[in-house]
């Protein structure tokens, strides 16, 4: 009669069941978009300037710094002229809506140093009231890019030579790459220029489009404000159907 | 009595000269240009706002409107700022396939100038040769992609399609060709005496005022700083490739036109180096899938070397598909800033030399 040999005697203890080993964490390779990249701008300005400029954020090989709207023109001037910075190309800058924020615009100076072959984006905030320091005495290219923050942003530069609009037009109402700025546009302003009267093509039809409103109805809703568009009613453009040929004998 | 009386005149928006719609205030002693004030914004299309209700694939067409001379440039500074943003790699046979077309472009953008800039001086010639080459170049284009003029021809992390059967033998041929024709354009305009007499000192700015005014390029370049981004910050596969910066500290229009006369021999070297290194066989992808995942809340500056200088996209991300800005960082508005300090106290007729020698579009700086 066959034993059942794997059955263990009556008495002895089952085996203790080793616990199996703890699960573990899968380790992630360190994201490379994330890696620390060697700059001498931020240590320069700490042993400087302390306290003016937050720690460097690091992403993609860039560097970020951030600083008060209070100390900024003092660490341009530093980072353009420190021999070890040298940032003598403002390659950029703008500025971006947070509407949510406390401090409404975020405004980037994107530096290169050919000297050095070192890029530094600076970083600063600033509310909707408020104005920030021109940095065209340091970089005089700064003009055009802070009226274009101006005239797209509304953000206020102090000190800048001539701070107009540069590609609205002049007389234009409001700043349209603010975040409450809607895309097609405020049909009231289309009406302003009255461009149905140029060029016998309502622009209020694209908006139409846009707000489910009635191109007649905007009209009507506006009227007060901007001038009775049925003095000057649409008239279709005379179609020639005869497809160049000589009509008639 | 003759009395000389400081006048005011309006030069554009259309004028001939300008380039598109470059509306220019000139206050006018005599001929002698007194101030200026450069209008721009007559093309403002909203393409920063259009793009923020955009997902990321599908702003590439904008790119193409905005430097339409040199679309191709404008497609890789913007995908190379999503793929940056992303941490997307590019196949190397896409990214061959790549600097190819931004070459090919390149040439094709400074014979566009080369042609426009010597008809505004008086060459008339120059301009029907120009445009002759440059026709062959938009023949190559329309071959791989169907289009001459928007090319939108990449794709994010990629191409969309190898070079078609041929193609590079083509390529081939007018690259040899085009080195004799661009010896014709030397002998034509290089030692020319009315070339030398319009070109020669007009619109001098030193490599100081250069930089104090963010100009960057072939302009940047004339004035002796050998800055050039594909050397500097190497992208896609310029690392790889043997190739020159031409510099020249003439600081003038005429070491402006030297120094673009060389950079197109350079890329006509690089083009011919890619066919010879390219790799015969390999993906063109490196994603599969449209969606873009980017990280929340972080933002990218990325820029190439355009034909006019240094062309950059800057992007933030909200963690979506669309980016939450996306501001292009385009040469000619930057460049054009040099305008008013190179026409100050020079002749009126020289303000059009100087339009034609910062080689601006007028689509890439209103955007």
């Amino acid at each position: 009669m066959p034993t059942d040999d794997t059955k263990p005697p009556a008495g002895t203890p089952p085996p203790r069941e080793t616990p199996p080993p703890a699960p573990k964490p899968p380790v992630k390779p360190p994201d490379p978009l994330l890696a620390v990249v060697s700059c001498p701008a931020p240590d320069r300005l700490r042993e400087v300037l302390p306290g003016r400029v937050s720690e460097p954020h690091f992403f993609a090989g860039e560097v970020t710094l951030t600083v008060a709207p209070d100390h900024l023109l003092e660490v341009c001037q530093f980072l353009r002229h420190d021999p070890a910075c040298s940032f003598e190309l403002l390659a950029d800058l703008t500025g971006t809506d947070f509407p949510d924020e406390e401090k409404r615009f975020r405004v980037v100076y994107h530096l290169a140093s050919l000297r050095n072959g070192q890029r530094l984006r600076l970083r600063t905030q600033v509310g909707q009231e408020e104005s920030l320091p021109s940095v065209t005495p340091v970089w005089p290219g700064a003009n055009w890019f802070e009226r274009e923050a101006f005239d797209l942003l509304g953000i206020q530069f102090d000190g800048h030579p001539r701070l107009v609009r540069i590609l609205m037009p002049d007389d234009w109402v409001g700043h349209p790459l603010r975040k409450d700025y809607p895309l097609p546009g405020y049909p009231e302003h289309h009406l302003r220029y009255r461009t149905a009267d140029i060029t016998r093509r309502s622009y209020v039809d694209i908006s139409w489009k846009a707000t489910g409103e009635r191109a007649a109805d905007i009209v009507k809703k506006y009227k007060g404000n901007v001038g009775a568009p049925e003095s000057a009613p649409h008239v279709p453009m005379p179609v020639d159907d005869t497809n160049g040929q000589e009509t008639g004998s | 009595m003759f009395r000389t009386q400081e006048m005011e005149i309006n030069m554009g928006p259309q004028h001939p000269s300008t380039h598109g719609v470059l509306r220019l205030k000139l206050r006018l002693d005599g001929e002698r240009v007194v101030d200026s004030w450069p209008v721009i914004g007559y093309l403002h299309r909203g393409i920063e706002k259009l793009s923020e209700s955009k997902e990321f694939i599908k702003i590439t067409p904008f790119t193409d409107r905005m430097d339409y001379v040199c679309a191709m440039s404008g497609n890789l500074a913007y995908l190379g700022a999503v793929e940056k943003l992303c941490g997307i790699k590019v196949p190397e046979k896409a990214a061959y396939i790549r600097v190819i077309m931004v070459e090919l472009n390149r040439i094709a953008s400074h014979l566009l100038w080369l042609g426009t800039h010597a008809l505004d001086i008086g060459a008339m010639s120059i301009f029907l040769y120009g445009f002759r080459e440059r026709e062959m170049i938009l023949d190559l284009f329309e071959a791989y992609c169907g289009a001459r003029l928007t090319y939108n021809a990449f794709r994010i992390s990629g191409v969309p399609a190898d070079l078609p059967p041929g193609w590079k033998e083509e390529c081939t041929g007018f690259l040899k060709l085009f080195r004799q024709r661009h010896r014709e354009y030397e002998q034509i305009l290089t030692a020319n005496r009315i070339w030398l007499k319009r070109t020669k000192d007009v619109g001098y700015m030193d490599a100081e005022h250069c930089l104090a005014l963010s100009v960057t390029g072939p302009v940047l370049r004339a004035a002796g700083v050998a800055r050039d981004l594909r050397k500097d910050e190497p992208y896609a596969i310029y690392d790889q490739l043997d190739f020159d910066i031409p510099v020249d500290d003439g600081c003038d229009t005429y070491a402006r036109y030297i120094v673009r006369m060389a950079e197109m021999l350079q890329s006509v070297h690089m083009v011919e180096q890619c066919l010879e290194k390219m790799p015969s066989e390999g993906p063109l992808m490196g994603m599969k899938g449209r969606r873009m995942k980017p990280r929340k809340d972080e933002e990218i500056y990325f820029a190439i070397e355009g034909p006019r200088g240094e062309q950059g996209v800057y992007l933030i991300s909200d963690g979506t598909d669309r980016p939450y800005r996306c501001k292009f960082r385009n040469s000619s508005f930057a460049n054009l800033q040099a305008l008013a300090p190179m026409v100050q106290g020079g002749l009126v007729a020289d303000v059009v030399a100087i339009i034609g020698t910062l080689d601006i579009v007028l689509g890439d700086s209103d955007r």
